[in-house]
This record gives structure tokens, C-alpha cells and sequence, in this order.
């Protein structure tokens, strides 16, 4: 067993046994948290989102349709009433939603991992 | 740090760090956390086309990563076949590509969310009439919801509440972590690069990849993302990728599949039709693909 941090178990598994996908948690091992996340409104094509971070992170975004069905970024008009798109620098991500619709929601995540050139 | 919960650094770091690439677990943060896997199969009609309507049991539109597998194998570039290649879901029309360098085979797949669904479609494809699909549901809102019934935590194990949010409430987004909604867990990561040359004409279309084997003995939940150092400059995309060129008869398409042993990234840059084929640039371009894979088989329950 690990000698330090914090060690989850499924339901009925021995969290002292217990390896892999029968670990819900397990601090040896590596998991993506959110940095950051936020739902927004969207009031133009383009939203500015500053991480805070030092360094190029990683992220996701889902958005919706006048129907309120959501498509995850990144996707364009051709297929779908909806393009979205993500891009991530070292200072901010930028939403795009290109849909017509004022008020559209947004839903995006910051992973805290930094992406590298190795 | 915020001054409740709990939090775990790395190995070697002190608890005081603040750097999140040196914090391990804090409850300040939040988890994508499954909720539930859905597998299916979708038949397509003779145009191609076909969809699938997938139960989420949640309330509220969740995120959602899917994938799709052709039952038919797929080939590569050089015309071998790929066998059980699963690809993500999204994209334009070629980001989705089956056919290698045969313009004729290919297809679109796309997926949606609602407060009760997963839907899953494939439009136009040429190649086969049934496909295998799964998708990924996380628990956590991505909507405006406040309302009540979502499925309760046991009374057993972990559970942070979210700031502000009191522990005991039974919705389970209101929780940052718990002991029944496991978050994905990183099995590997890393970047890879494929050095693109320059076309003083572009005839017909150029196809580059490049695998790393990860050894899993599945195909793993995967998210890549893409930077093109012509294209995009300093930033980061989400794969598949699509992208114009540098003149706007050309196409670039940027994308990855995994298979039970490898995973496999391809730039595509094409003449955005035929009458364009060896009339057209292209400058030499480092791609990169930043990519994780998770312990989550998505050809396996």
C-alpha cells in the first residue's frame, strides 16, 4: 500500500488490494483537476478567458444550440447549427461560438496540466 | 490555499505550494468525474446516414466526450488496414477521414447532449453500413441547474462539497470529489511532432503520420490537442482540427485515432478541390500533438 497521500476504493473493493479502475482515487497516480471553469452567456462570437497560469494549459468546451443541445469544441458550421472552438496560449483561452443566438451557454474547463514540446 | 478541505502535493513539494503543476489533489478544485459509459451501434441507410439515441439518466446536459470505431477496418496512409481504430467525435467532414488517400471514403460524426440524451450521427460516410460507439458522461453540469433528484452519494467514503455548498446535499455536481464518481485517471501522456515540408505544388493531397505506442491492450479514452506552427502560431487547438491554409485553396486536417496498442496522429493538407490539385503551396510547418490517455477502455464496458 502506498505509504502516503490518499487511496479511494470502489464500493465492495479492498482499498488496501485494490489497483486500477477499481481505485476511484489514488494520489500515486496522475488525474487531470480543473484549473479553472466557468459557465458564461455568450454575448459575442469571441470570449476572452485570462487562466492565470504561467504556462500553456489545456482545456475543453462544450456550448449549445438555440435547441439547447451541446456539442463539445471543437466543431464547425458544416456539420452542426453550432461552431465552437477553443484556443489556449499562455495567458488566456479564447471561446468561439459562432452561432447566431445571443445568450448561448458556454461551459469550459482549464485543466492545470502545462502542454510541452518533449 | 484555500483554507478548508483537503489537499495533497506531489511527491518532494511542500504543502505550501501554490504552482498547480506541483498540487496533486486539492478539494478548491474540481474533477471531470464519470457518471456513466454508453456503448452502441449505429446502421447507417443507403446514404450513409444514421443515428443513435443514447439514455444519459442525469437531468441537465452533461459534458460528454464520444468516440466511434468502423466495424471495417480502417487503412492508413499506405493503404493497410488499422484494426479496432476508435476516433473522437466532432470535427468537419475529412477530420474524419476513413479512406487514407482515396478522396471517396469518408464521413462525418457527430454528437450532442441534451437533459436526457446522448446523440450520436453519422452523415454521408462511404464506407461502412454499421459502426461501434461510446460515450463518456461526466456528472458534472454544464448548464445553469439547480434542480433536485440526481442520483444521491451513498453514505460511505469521500465527498468534498463544493465552496459554500453544504456537504450533506444529495445532488452530486455540487461536489468537487467523491468516493462513487471516479475522475479519469492519466495512464500516459506526451507530445509528439511531425515535421511537415514545404510544396512548391501540392498535387492531389500529402499525408503524414506518426504513432507512439502506448501498450495498453485497449483503446483508450484519449484527448489530443494540436498546435501548427504555420497555422495557428502560439496556440493550442482541440483535435480534430481543420484548418486553411496559407492560400485558401488548401486544407489542413489534424487528427488522432487509438487502437488496443497504438495511437496514431495524421496531417492531412489537401487541394480544397480537385481543380486545385498541383497548382497549389505549402510552406514547411511543425505540427505538434499534445495528447493523454486514460484508464477508461472505450471498447470494453
Amino acid at each position: 500500500m502506498i505509504s502516503y497521500g490518499l487511496k479511494i476504493s470502489k464500493k465492495g473493493k479492498d482499498a488496501r488490494t485494490a489497483t486500477g479502475r477499481d481505485l476511484i482515487y489514488n494520489s500515486e497516480e496522475n488525474y487531470l483537476f480543473i484549473q479553472k471553469e466557468g459557465l458564461i452567456l455568450r454575448s459575442a462570437v469571441t470570449t476572452a478567458i485570462p487562466h492565470g497560469l504561467t504556462y500553456f494549459p489545456t482545456g475543453m468546451l462544450w456550448g449549445d444550440n438555440t435547441s439547447q443541445e451541446y456539442f463539445k469544441a471543437n466543431i464547425g458550421d458544416a456539420n452542426a447549427p453550432v461552431g465552437l472552438d477553443m484556443t489556449i496560449d499562455n495567458y488566456e483561452a479564447n471561446l468561439t461560438h459562432s452561432g447566431s443566438a445571443e445568450g448561448n451557454q458556454l461551459y469550459y474547463i482549464i485543466f492545470n496540466d502545462p502542454v510541452s514540446y518533449g | 490555499m484555500d483554507n478548508y478541505g483537503l489537499k495533497i502535493l506531489k511527491r518532494n513539494k511542500p504543502i505550501t505550494a501554490i504552482d498547480p503543476r506541483d498540487i496533486q489533489f486539492t478539494s478548491s478544485k474540481n474533477f471531470l468525474r464519470f457518471h456513466k459509459k454508453l456503448r452502441g451501434s449505429i446502421a447507417t441507410d443507403g446514404s450513409g446516414n444514421g443515428s443513435l439515441l443514447l439514455n444519459h439518466g442525469l437531468k441537465y446536459p452533461p459534458p460528454f466526450f464520444s468516440f466511434i470505431k468502423a466495424t471495417a477496418e480502417k487503412p492508413d496512409d499506405a493503404g493497410t488496414t488499422v484494426a479496432n481504430a476508435w476516433f473522437s467525435s466532432e470535427g468537419e467532414e475529412h477530420a474524419w477521414y476513413f479512406g487514407g488517400k482515396d478522396f471517396s471514403n469518408e464521413g462525418s460524426f457527430n454528437s450532442k447532449t441534451t437533459s436526457e440524451v446522448l446523440q450520436l450521427v453519422v452523415a454521408g460516410n462511404t464506407i461502412n453500413s454499421s459502426f461501434e460507439t461510446t460515450g463518456l458522461i461526466f456528472i458534472n453540469p454544464i448548464q445553469y441547474f439547480s434542480g433536485k433528484g440526481v442520483t444521491p452519494i451513498s453514505d460511505y467514503g469521500l465527498k468534498v462539497s463544493r465552496s459554500e455548498k453544504d456537504v450533506f446535499l444529495e445532488n452530486i455536481y455540487n461536489t468537487v470529489f467523491n468516493s462513487v464518481n471516479k475522475p479519469p485517471r492519466l495512464v500516459k501522456t506526451g507530445t509528439k511532432k511531425i515535421a511537415l515540408s514545404a510544396y512548391s505544388t501540392l498535387d492531389g493531397e500529402d499525408v503524414q503520420t506518426v504513432d507512439v505506442e502506448h501498450g495498453l491492450g485497449y483503446a483508450p479514452f484519449f484527448i489530443v490537442y494540436v498546435r501548427g506552427t504555420d497555422i495557428d502560431g502560439n496556440i493550442w487547438r482541440i483535435e480534430p482540427r481543420i484548418s486553411l491554409g496559407p492560400v485558401d485553396d488548401i486544407v489542413g486536417s489534424y487528427e488522432a485515432f487509438v487502437t488496443n496498442n497504438i495511437i496514431r496522429f495524421s496531417c492531412w493538407r489537401w487541394a480544397k478541390d480537385e481543380g486545385f490539385f498541383g497548382q497549389v503551396t505549402w510552406d514547411a510547418e511543425d505540427v505538434y500533438f499534445r495528447y493523454y490517455l486514460f484508464d477508461e477502455p472505450l471498447n470494453a464496458d
